[in-house]
């Protein structure tokens, strides 16, 4: 069997020409392509590159020549020609756009933002209690593809899922209503969005210890295929290729958790930087020893995905430049190079974010960039530990995820891909602003996916999901 | 039987888990809604888990003799979240030594709570005044 795997980036268009080979995936080419306003275009300039007769050689050469690893072999036979599998996905045109609206921001609000991040989706808002005209106004001017739409738990409040359902009959119907919140208030709910489109889904917190985020997140995938696909020009390619297109992150997050269902990776973080975003997945249950720790706040799903918007090399250089400063100053620090140089180098890419370093001072540069981002991206993404004084001496109070004891770090994405320790980031800033324990990994291996063959497989994944995790693990190399 | 949903839990860095148990296998048994928090639970977790479960009450407990600094402003703060309505009770060693019950009572009612219960308060009889509570809350 040959698997077409194609991947609709905002930048660039890349696909890949997989053949089951044993139990792992053979390359058999690789595509890339600028992506085109008319997102079709550049999908068949891949398809045909990747399709054309006797593919030899693979079409990108990566960065250090060929290299043949367990589960990945390069290789050029093409495979019985009639059975090919094609499968797709996209994050171009903004991706997936969602805004989340909760009641409490620590609850149901924290629950309707998993969901969506879990869905793929990116974060346009959050709301939480009462909407309000300004609200209202700012979900206007936004325009996302969906609002998921929740608030109290099963049985729980209704008073303001009602305030807010009168409130939402004034929503541009550009954008979808997903709700996800108390079942109780479903039925008013509807009445009161009169024939506007809505889509039910079961309550994302139907109880304050289990978030439930399966429905919402299949409710966000129809929504994805019916509406958003046609929308962004690819009902042409679902034509084309007879198959739906995945959500980019979607296909990612259920590749990462599939990687970590073999157990051979152990718990493990997976960063995927780019030039605008920083995604960043875990997966691993906290240990009995972890969980003797007391805990607060909803519990913490076994694969999580974060999506940094303002952690990204190019496009976002600049915003990381900023947030992520406390990184940046100590690594320019401990390698001894001139802020001054830095900022300039932010400026240049930020202005033209085609930008390739050229010289080995940028390349330090462009590196400190990266490990800032993994630094800041990884904090968000991690738990946090407090120490409170009790009656019976100091205690650790955990909030989120205590990545402390994950086994390794994988690294993909144009500028991780490459290389550079990124090990120092994690370590460089052990408290928060509070004060408090980053629950960041201490002591991990990392693992590149030095071809940026992640998201291609994690498409392959859809038509060959053994062989897909074989190569993903087979194609990660140490430093 | 009653639908009311209640929230319990130990107020401030106390982990005493063994009462909180006992307190959720009672009030669920007796038909209550119960949404328990269990220990260490600082007062704007209370007040998130009553909004976003839309509870009737809260029951505060605390063992470790810090009950007075814990519990001090939870009605002021339910107030400003929302929870005018909203039947509050506390109950445990609320302070260190072996103070007066009627003086600790006097004080944790004028902070708001509308009972205060000592360690070795009958359960049945929580639960009738309870029960009472809410009757006289929803009527008013």
């Amino acid at each position: 069997m040959r698997i077409l795997s194609v991947d609709i980036g905002s930048t660039w268009t890349k696909g890949a020409l997989f053949g089951t080979h044993r139990d792992g995936l053979r390359l058999l080419g690789r595509a890339q392509a600028p992506t085109t306003a008319h997102l079709p275009e550049a999908y068949y300039r891949v398809e045909r590159e990747l399709l054309k007769p006797a593919v030899r050689q693979p079409s990108e050469a990566p960065a250090k020549g060929r290299r043949t690893t367990p589960g990945m072999n390069p290789g050029s036979e093409a495979g019985d020609p009639d059975d090919l599998r094609v499968t797709w996905s996209s994050s171009a045109h903004g991706g997936l756009a969602v805004a989340a609206l909760g009641l409490v921001p620590d609850w149901t609000l924290a629950a309707a933002r998993a969901a969506a991040l879990s869905a793929g989706a990116r974060i346009t808002g959050v709301y939480s209690y009462q909407l309000t005209p300004r609200d209202l106004e700012h979900l206007n001017a936004e325009k996302p593809d969906i609002l998921l739409f929740s608030g109290g738990t099963d049985g729980g409040n209704q008073h303001y899922v009602s305030h807010n359902a009168r409130m939402l009959r004034g929503l541009t119907p550009e954008t979808v209503i997903v709700y996800a919140g108390n079942r109780d208030a479903a039925a008013e709910v509807a009445d009161l969005l009169g024939d506007r489109p809505m889509v039910l889904a079961e309550n994302v917190l139907p109880d304050l210890r289990e978030p439930a985020p399966e429905s919402a997140r299949e409710a966000i995938r129809g929504v994805f295929l019916d509406r958003i696909v046609e929308g962004k020009g690819l009902s042409e390619l679902v034509a084309h290729t007879g198959s739906a297109p995945h959500p980019t992150p979607l296909a990612m997050l259920e590749y990462v958790r599939a990687l970590g269902e073999t157990g051979r990776l152990g718990r493990f973080l997976c960063l995927d930087m780019g030039g605008a975003t920083t995604d960043v997945y875990s997966h691993g249950e906290a240990t009995s020893a972890e969980q003797a720790i007391a805990s607060a706040g909803l519990p913490e799903p076994v694969t999580r995905r974060t999506v940094e918007g303002d952690l990204g090399m190019r496009v976002s250089a600049q915003a990381a430049a900023a947030a992520a400063r406390p990184w940046v100053e100590r690594l320019l620090a401990g390698r001894d190079l001139p802020i001054a140089g830095f900022d300039a180098w932010i400026q240049a890419v930020q202005a033209d974010p085609a930008r390739l370093p050229a010289t080995p001072g940028e390349l330090a540069f462009d590196d400190v960039l990266a490990s800032a981002c993994v630094g800041a991206a990884a904090s968000r993404h991690a738990g946090r530990i407090e120490i409170v004084y009790t009656a019976h001496g100091p205690t650790e109070l955990r909030r989120g995820k205590d990545l402390r004891g994950f086994s390794s770090v994988v690294c993909t994405g144009g500028f991780l891909s490459r290389g550079g320790d990124v090990r120092p980031a994690f370590s460089i800033m052990p408290f928060d602003e509070r004060g408090r324990i980053v629950c960041t990994p201490a002591d991990a291996r990392v693992l590149f996916d030095r071809d940026y063959l992640f998201p291609l497989l994690a498409n392959a994944r859809f038509a060959a999901p053994e062989a897909a995790v074989n190569a993903g693990i087979g194609a990660l190399q140490a430093q | 039987m009653n639908t009311h949903t209640i929230v319990l839990g130990v107020i401030g860095a106390d982990c005493h888990a063994v009462g909180n148990k006992i307190l959720e296998a009672f009030f669920t048994q007796a038909g209550y809604r119960v949404v328990n928090l269990g220990v260490m639970v600082s007062q704007d977790e209370f007040i998130d888990a009553a909004i976003e479960t839309g509870a009737a009450a809260i029951l505060v407990s605390s063992l470790y003799g810090h009950g007075e600094i814990d519990c001090a402003g939870l009605r002021e703060r339910c107030i400003e979240r929302g929870l005018e309505n909203l039947v509050l009770y506390v109950g445990g060693n609320l302070v260190v030594g072996k103070a007066d019950f009627g003086a600790t009572r006097d004080k944790f009612l004028s902070m708001g709570y509308d009972r205060v219960f000592q360690p070795s308060v009958d359960l049945d009889g929580v639960l009738e005044l309870l029960s009472q509570d809410l009757a006289a809350r929803a009527g008013g």
